[in-house]
């Protein structure tokens, strides 16, 4: 950073993380390291301002926005992957509606913002929670213009507003598409299904004729890696 | 009769079918249109060292000009009103190729909720190549069957 002794990132990091601490903790913001990474947890109300201080401020000098992305929480670490086998609902992601861990009040759709200070050679991560019922983020299109695009993307597949959006429009789903596909409690099939009608002379819409299917991968032949099979890690490792 | 014997003379008689059939298999030309990964499968059947040509293929970059259309790739809902209406501009007599597992049957994507279950629901086909993605050979083993098909459809004689 602006001392210039530290010359690992490690250090960086760390001095990144202090520093924020230091500025963002009074706007009840949350550092969090992992995976030698920074995330910093910004409260939704607070998102521009500290937006602005991380774009402006010489201590960071995070210029540049390199993505912008939704997450939708629930059923966040349910371990229904994790089997050699499947149950008769089957994996069920796409296919029914799970009863899965629920994620806390508030805590299921959150927006991710990923930075890059070109200036002090160092990447920032924000993370800010919305609300579930209402999912509405002030835009960042004002500080860093090429969130355009890619708030109408997490808009799209999420259905996370963002208030002050120039052109909040869907990107990349069919035109008059309904329902916000990446939502874990959408179905994987779909609501619609199109062809060709003679009879009208044009494309329509009608709803979904195939059953929900489960795609589980069927083992034909046994090879070393299904030698132990009481062997719950062995499992683990195979799913 | 009286034809016998005309060939001396440098006269060569046969069928208006059959004539018109030469025709229509020796230029195929097929829409440029690419949905997917199968797309550039397509242009390298095309390209130098499978050569699409030596059948009379020549991509044409209008519908008005040409007389198939091969569907590559992955069909997704968003482009069905698109194809279509490609499909409705070209002349008539054309024919459709699909090409790869998508356009045959929606493939991989089957179950997904932006893909068509295969562009036979749009659009009639007439050669289904598979593969994931058809290989360039296919293809052109796919444009012998089509061949094949023409020669034995009449014109006149329905």
């Amino acid at each position: 950073m602006s001392s210039g002794s530290q010359n690992d990132m490690q250090g960086r990091l760390d001095q990144l993380a202090s520093t924020l601490e230091e500025r963002f903790t009074d706007l009840s913001c949350q550092v969090e390291r992992s995976c030698g990474e920074v995330t910093l947890v910004v409260p939704a109300d607070k998102l521009i301002e500290v937006a602005n201080s991380l774009r402006d401020d010489d201590e960071f000098g995070f210029t540049e926005l390199i993505d912008v992305c939704g997450i939708d929480y629930a059923d966040y670490g349910s371990s229904q992957w994790q089997t050699s086998g499947a149950p008769n609902t089957g994996f069920g992601r796409g296919v029914t509606e799970q009863e899965g861990d629920q994620p806390e009040q508030n805590r299921r759709f959150a927006a991710v913002y990923h930075l890059l200070s070109i200036s002090n050679n160092i990447r920032l991560r924000l993370r800010v929670f919305v609300d579930t019922n209402q999912p509405i983020i002030a835009s960042v299109v004002p500080i860093w213009a090429c969130a355009n695009w890619f708030e109408r993307e997490a808009f799209d597949l999420y259905g996370i507003l963002f208030d002050g959006h120039p052109d909040l429009r869907r990107i990349l789903t069919d035109y008059g598409f309904i329902g916000h596909p990446f939502r874990k409690d959408f179905p994987l099939i779909g609501q619609v299904e199109m062809r060709y009608d003679e009879q009208q002379g044009r494309v329509i819409y009608e709803p979904v004729s195939i059953d929900p299917r489960t795609l589980v991968p069927r083992v034909t032949r046994e090879d070393n890696r299904y030698l132990n099979d009481d062997d719950a890690t062995q499992d683990a490792a195979d799913a | 009769m009286g034809i016998e014997g005309i060939l001396e003379k440098g006269v060569i008689t046969t069928s208006a079918d059959k004539c018109i059939n030469w025709a229509r298999t020796g230029s195929m030309w097929p829409m440029t249109f690419g949905l997917a990964c199968c797309a550039v499968e397509m242009m390298q059947a095309a390209a130098s060292r499978f050569d699409m040509d030596r059948f009379g293929i020549v991509f044409r970059p209008s519908p008005r000009q040409s007389d198939v259309m091969i569907v590559a790739g992955t069909l997704l809902n968003k482009v069905v009103p698109a194809l279509r209406k490609v499909y409705d501009l070209m002349a008539v007599p054309r024919w459709v190729f699909s090409m790869g597992s998508c356009a045959n049957g929606g493939g991989y994507y089957h179950n997904s909720y932006a893909v068509v279950g295969g562009c036979d629901r749009v659009v009639p086909v007439d050669i289904c190549v598979p593969g994931c993605s058809s290989m360039a050979e296919a293809m052109l083993y796919g444009v012998l069957q089509l061949q094949d098909k023409i020669r034995r459809t009449s014109t006149i004689a329905r």
